[in-house]
């Protein structure tokens, strides 16, 4: 298997900020790598830096085995790339604005009117050709935004959020489009801050924080990596601090809290969790009401990891 | 690239804004040009006689004769009403006439307003005056010359010959279309400066889509280049049209010299806007407000808002007069009106092709070298 993107020892400042501090990245053709964090994390710089977009100030980046730089033309026709702003002409209706940004990658007038067409079908805007952007709704902006990114079936696409600002069905549409390029022999790398994406999405997750990547594996590895197993939650009218104490000398039960009527219990791995504490509240008499169990999300991850919640942090990168 | 081209013509021509500032508005202060010195025109051209009162208390042959003269033909410039003096004070309080002549042994007029009409009478009595006045000198001194010195007063001699070089005629109106023309011309900028917009990932994501591209910078950067002077050439062609189509307005008959200073000054103006794009840090608005201030600049001292200001700057800074393109550009067109394609005309046309080229090598050279620490 060929190591299509192979990103060693990234450093980039902005001035004071550290925005890539020795960040690493390797992924395998076919893949679907995830690029998990919250908003400001680095994950948009690490993909201008791996693209040439911006210079690095240190670490070397290597695409289809050849090094990447500003003017590696050959390199750049194997990749797509779909940004998180929607960047296509509102002068120009769906089907020129896919020609056109086509046409920087196909010469071939005939073969480019194929690509076209199938970018168009495969984003499903067959209806909108005639329509210039400012006609699209935002999912469907975001799905033009994608075929101008893949139209000229590149090996290697990078998605950076693409389905920010998009409604439900629309999501869909692009999670699923996105397998089936994936399926179609393309790797892709996708970045988000929506942990559901990925993990449903993804066949191997980076997750990063300041720069830094903080874990890496399948959705399963890196939930194995955590000390969590399972968190409840019950809501309860009222407790008290010898009930807590009560609670924590259950079996599994690592850490919990009480906040605004809500039980937040979190319990390492093992069975029964949910039947231990409910039989203490029966025996306790503690009257309660709706009760949820989770297993552990990537959200969970990164919190055991950072101490912050995944969707913490600033409005943009 | 015949495809980004192509795709860049449609950019350009569905960009609403910029195509109101750079065709729609020229047209409509051109022809808010033509309304106001069209309008001054008409009125000297139709320059109707003057309604006086006469009033003659004293005889006086040679005023008289002066009136009676300026009162005949088809060209005449006054209309005598010969009268008594309560008459004439009551025509004039009713403003039947603009003014009264009294004819006596020293001549008057008498006003109610101030006026161009009132102005023109006393400019009559005052040349009157002037002549008898030099007459009466010399025939104090020495009789023997009266004769001349008549000859010279009604004949004088003239100190410049006025020649025609060319077919065309000049006159101060055309010298504001000029600079009309020219401030389009460096209008192109507007297209310039969004084609470096495009072109560049720190400022737009199209940049960043496009700088992602295989196809290296320059291509699609000469693309737009080549679409805006396409597009803007056609604009000041139009505008050119449209100017030539108003009664009086006429840039003579040299199609190709035309052509070619319209299309130097396109060429011009779209790399002033790429440049300003490449080489000015900061924003898209900062950029936009610095190309509008020097476009404004320039066109303000090629006459724009002031037709004197260019000969002011001639007699003062010259050399601001050849390195301002809308200058260049507004004196392309005179010297061609005035005097044909001479020497003048075809080096105001190297010297803009000249800036041209140092803009474009400059915007070229600096896109070239670009590199983003940040986006």
């Amino acid at each position: 298997m060929q190591t299509i993107v192979n990103a060693t020892n990234l450093v980039k400042r902005y001035k004071e900020l550290l925005a890539l501090d020795h960040f690493n990245l390797k992924i395998e053709e076919g893949e679907i790598l995830g690029l998990l964090g919250p908003n400001g994390s680095g994950k948009t710089t690490a993909i201008n830096c791996l693209l040439s977009l911006l210079t690095i100030d240190k670490g070397e980046v290597d695409i289809f085995g050849k090094r990447m730089s500003p003017t590696s033309y050959s390199i750049k026709q194997e990749i797509g790339v779909v940004p998180q702003q929607v960047a296509v002409f509102e002068e120009l209706t769906t089907q020129e604005n896919i020609d056109y940004f086509c046409g920087l990658y196909v010469k071939d007038k005939q073969l480019r009117k194929e690509l076209v067409d199938e970018a168009i079908d495969f984003v499903e805007l067959d209806e909108f050709r005639k329509f210039h952007p400012k006609k699209l709704s935002g999912g469907l902006l975001r799905r033009l935004n994608i075929a101008c990114g893949i139209a000229h079936k590149p090996k290697l696409i990078i998605l950076d959020e693409p389905t920010v600002a998009v409604d439900p069905q629309s999501r869909a549409h692009i999670l699923d489009g996105i397998v089936k390029l994936n399926e179609q022999g393309a790797t892709i790398i996708y970045t988000s801050h929506y942990m559901e994406e990925v993990e449903q999405i993804c066949t191997r997750i980076v997750i990063m924080d300041k720069g830094r990547c903080l874990a890496e594996g399948t959705s399963e590895e890196l939930k194995r990596m955590i000390k969590a197993g399972e968190t409840i939650r019950i809501e309860l009218p009222a407790f008290t601090g010898e009930q807590m104490e009560g609670i924590k000398a259950l079996p599994h039960v690592y850490s919990a809290s009480y906040a605004d009527g809500l039980l937040a219990i979190y319990c390492e791995k093992g069975g029964h969790n949910v039947l231990h504490v409910l039989d203490y509240l029966q025996k306790n008499d503690i009257p309660f009401g709706t009760v949820d169990a989770k297993l552990p999300t990537l959200n969970d991850v990164f919190l055991e990891i950072t101490g912050r919640e995944l969707r913490d942090g600033g409005e943009s990168e | 690239m015949k495809t980004l081209y192509k795709y860049r013509l449609k950019c350009i021509l569905g960009d609403r804004a910029n195509m109101f500032w750079t065709l729609v508005f020229p047209i409509l202060l051109g022809t808010l040009f033509y309304v106001s010195f069209g309008q001054l025109l008409t009125n000297i051209e139709q320059l109707e006689p003057i309604p006086v009162a006469i009033v003659e208390q004293q005889q006086n042959e040679s005023f008289s004769e002066t009136l009676e003269s300026l009162a005949s033909g088809e060209d005449a410039f006054i209309t005598p009403q010969h009268t008594n003096k309560a008459q004439a004070l009551s025509m004039l309080e009713s403003e039947e006439v603009d003014g009264i002549y009294v004819i006596d042994e020293s001549p008057s007029l008498t006003v109610k307003t101030d006026g161009l009409n009132q102005s023109m009478l006393k400019s009559v009595l005052d040349s009157y005056l002037q002549v008898t006045a030099t007459v009466t000198t010399v025939a104090h001194k020495d009789p023997a010359l009266i004769a001349d010195t008549v000859r010279e007063l009604t004949n004088p001699p003239q100190a410049v010959e006025q020649i025609s070089l060319s077919s065309g005629s000049l006159d101060f109106m055309r010298e504001n279309f000029y600079a009309l023309i020219a401030m389009t011309c460096l209008y192109g900028s507007f297209f310039g400066l969004s084609g470096a917009v495009s072109a560049q990932p720190n400022l737009s994501a199209l940049g960043a889509r496009r700088s992602i591209a295989p196809t290296p910078k320059l291509t699609g950067v000469w693309s737009d280049i080549l679409a805006a002077v396409t597009v803007m050439f056609g604009i000041v062609l139009v505008l050119i049209a449209y100017l030539s189509a108003l009664p009086n307005i006429d840039f003579g008959g040299n199609i190709p010299a035309i052509l070619l200073t319209s299309l130097c000054g396109v060429f011009v103006g779209v790399m002033l806007g790429m440049l300003i794009g490449v080489a000015v840090r900061g924003s898209r608005g900062t950029k936009d407000g610095f190309l509008i201030s020097i476009s404004l600049l320039l066109c303000f001292f090629s006459g724009l808002m002031y037709s004197n200001m260019r000969f002011i700057v001639e007699k003062n800074a010259p050399i601001f007069n050849r390195i301002n393109p809308a200058s260049l550009i507004v004196d392309s067109f005179y010297t061609l009106d005035a005097y044909g394609a001479g020497e003048r005309f075809w080096t105001n046309i190297v010297l803009l092709a000249a800036i041209g080229g140092i803009l474009c090598a400059a915007s070229v050279a600096i896109l070239r070298r670009k590199q983003y620490a940040s986006i």
